[in-house]
């Protein structure tokens, strides 16, 4: 799996758990881009040349052990998160995929507009397909 | 033993009941008696919202660290929400990570307004109304402030 610096077109992919899609329009709830209190970051996954598929194993390997099933996700370009004053971290090891949304401001209504606006951006969601098996 | 916690900007709530209960359930008695039967069944509409479940007051409930919806949160969300004239539709009810609890009002998602609570007297406001953003935080006096009620407005038919 080839690494690649960070590019502001790449897109990265932000999984969702229950509760996260609303039923209505497939949009994706604001809480999905709300960070904790205690650490202020956003986990994401980096998405180039991924299939869909691959995307979705993903999900399986590395957010299901911790976050129990994910239902969809949520892409956003890295240009988006920078316009809205956040920045993109990557893990130091590029081949886990692993980044976090950080920068987050110390004013909680403000982050919690800019998760609104993530949210937005993102939808609607990209709904997993699960088999019935 | 006292059964009620104060709040700086909701007044008294009932946290626990005890010794206090025969006392608060006549004075509950007493006042749903002047209540029409359809503010019964608003409040029971409001006490169905806020029914959480049991995961979102424990720590991590999202597995990435997130905070515990504190009890009184949930009873600052239910003054507000009978503070709330009946005219308004009732929003939907968004645990956050942080430990706040939403009430979201939804249009689409351009057009959406979020008061949270998180159990400390203030109300934390944030909503995209078309190409704006708004945001801040506001206090619950005599009732609710009527820049929320506006807001809410904009998002509801």
């Amino acid at each position: 799996m080839p690494s690649q610096s960070l590019q502001p077109s790449e897109n990265v992919s932000r999984f969702l758990i229950e509760g996260d899609i609303r039923a209505k329009d497939d949009s994706i709830r604001p809480g999905a881009f709300l960070p904790s209190a205690s650490n202020l970051k956003v986990s994401v996954f980096r998405i180039y040349e991924l299939s869909a598929e691959s995307i979705w194993a993903l999900a399986v390997e590395k957010v299901e052990p911790r976050r129990g099933p994910v239902i969809g996700r949520g892409d956003l370009s890295i240009e988006v998160i920078i316009e809205n004053n956040l920045q993109v971290a990557p893990d130091r090891d590029s081949l886990s995929r692993h980044a976090d949304i950080v920068g987050w401001p110390e004013d909680r209504n403000l982050r919690a507009t800019i998760a609104k606006d993530l949210a937005r951006l993102a939808s609607p969601a990209k709904k997993r397909e699960l088999s019935a098996n | 033993m006292s059964t009620l916690t104060a709040y700086p900007s909701f007044g008294a709530v009932s946290t626990k009941r005890s010794q206090g209960d025969n006392v608060t359930n006549a004075i509950e008695a007493k006042s749903s008696h002047f209540l029409t039967a359809s503010e019964l069944a608003r409040r029971d509409e409001i006490d169905t919202i806020l029914a959480l479940p049991q995961q979102y007051q424990n720590a991590n409930w999202n597995g990435e660290g997130a905070a515990p919806i504190p009890e009184a949160a949930i009873e600052e969300a239910r003054i507000f929400l009978q503070k709330l004239p009946t005219t308004f539709p009732l929003p939907e009810v968004t645990p956050e990570p942080d430990g706040y609890l939403g009430l979201e009002w939804y249009a689409n998602k351009s057009l959406l307004y979020v008061v949270s609570f998180d159990g400390k007297g203030a109300l934390s406001c944030s909503g995209l109304i078309g190409p704006d953003r708004t945001y801040g935080t506001r206090y619950m006096d005599d009732g609710i402030p009527a820049e929320i009620l506006r807001n809410i407005a904009k998002i509801t038919p």
